[in-house]
């Protein structure tokens, strides 16, 4: 006959063994430990309490406000009209007002311009015009310097080679 | 019954299960704290049915978002300052499938003592701890343990049983080094 003690153990007697053990365990635990735990147990729950009070207070101010469908409506149309007529205006805003006019004014004064500062500012182009030497150089150039088959090719050797075509 | 009570209740079975898992007294004292708090929030209006449950799941909650943060920490420092790799997760021996078994009686009287106990339940990676604690020592079911754990039931099941054997492996070894010194002393 077989000793039943010479029986290996289930996993549930086990377990039924090691439960019975941690809660033995826990008649162990210090006097300071439980005092703390009754400690940190009354300051969770008046911190807790206090929270949520606040947290319902709080929350009431953030909630979004209980307006209708045609309200919501309303008020994204008046932002979407907001929106484009800020948009168009800053379209149609006068030269006096913006950047292209300081352009203006600074390349009036500079030194070797054509156009007089007072003709500059009177002067109130919707698209800003620059008067720098260099560029009228190139302006003034003729179609067919730039339109050469030659002359295109003898740059492009010359851009390979990494001089400066402008330099001879 | 006054959450309160209930609270009072659960504290110092709270506190060994952060214990068991954080290792330090005021790490488990903090992740204890923590879950009163967050229960008492979020859940004080709940049905008092409803809060072991719940108080379960947040401290679970808790105490796995501890250990994540801890494996974190623990593998920047350990990438800077050592080669030790952190294998918690995977324990080897969880995957042993024929553990060597004890004389039963010696298990038993090893499985009785609550040092040899604590450390062994300890040395569990932290999910089959928690699979444990909660369904051979908190009684709960399979179904409230994967709730509590926010896993699948399966995965409780391989959990706990993971643990088991682990546990099993564990209490014979504590016993071989007993057993060994007996034998050399006679």
């Amino acid at each position: 006959m077989t000793n039943p003690n010479s029986l290996p153990l289930t996993d549930q007697q086990i377990a039924e063994r090691l439960a019975a053990t941690l809660d033995l365990a826990q008649t162990q635990l210090g006097s300071d430990v439980t005092a703390q735990l009754v400690a940190l147990r009354r300051e969770a729950l008046q911190q807790g309490v206090a929270k949520s009070v606040l947290d319902r207070k709080g929350n009431a101010g953030l909630q979004w406000p209980a307006y209708s469908g045609p309200q919501w409506a309303a008020m994204a149309a008046m932002v979407a009209l907001c929106a484009i007529t800020l948009g168009v205006g800053h379209r149609w805003l006068p030269a006096e007002s913006g950047a292209p006019l300081l352009v203006n004014r600074v390349n009036a004064i500079a030194p070797g311009s054509e156009v007089a500062p007072e003709t500059a500012v009177a002067h109130e182009p919707s698209v800003p015009t620059v008067h720098s030497p260099a560029l009228q150089t190139i302006e003034s150039m003729p179609e067919a310097y730039t339109e050469d088959p030659q002359m295109l090719a003898d740059w492009e050797m010359l851009d390979a080679i990494g001089e400066d075509p402008d330099a001879s | 019954m006054p959450l309160n009570a209930f609270l009072a209740s659960v504290e110092r079975r709270a506190y060994r299960m952060a214990l068991l898992a954080a290792r330090e007294h005021a790490d488990a004292l903090d992740i204890v704290q923590d879950a009163m708090f967050s229960l008492v929030k979020h859940y004080a209006e709940k049905p008092a049915t409803e809060w072991p449950l719940l108080f379960q799941r947040i401290l679970q909650n808790r105490i796995l978002e501890w250990h994540r943060h801890q494996t974190r920490s623990k593998r920047w420092f350990s990438r800077w300052f050592s080669n030790s790799v952190d294998e918690d997760e995977e324990d080897p021996l969880a995957l042993v499938e024929d553990p060597q078994e004890g004389d039963p009686q010696v298990l038993l009287a090893r499985a009785g003592d609550i040092n040899i106990v604590l450390k062994c339940v300890e040395a569990l990676p932290v999910r089959q701890q928690q699979a444990f604690l909660l369904r051979a020592w908190e009684g709960l079911d399979v179904a409230d343990t994967a709730a509590a754990m926010q896993c699948s039931e399966g995965s409780v099941k391989t959990h706990y049983f993971r643990a088991i054997q682990t546990l099993r492996q564990t209490l014979v070894q504590a016993h071989a080094p007993v057993a060994d010194q007996r034998e050399g002393n006679s």
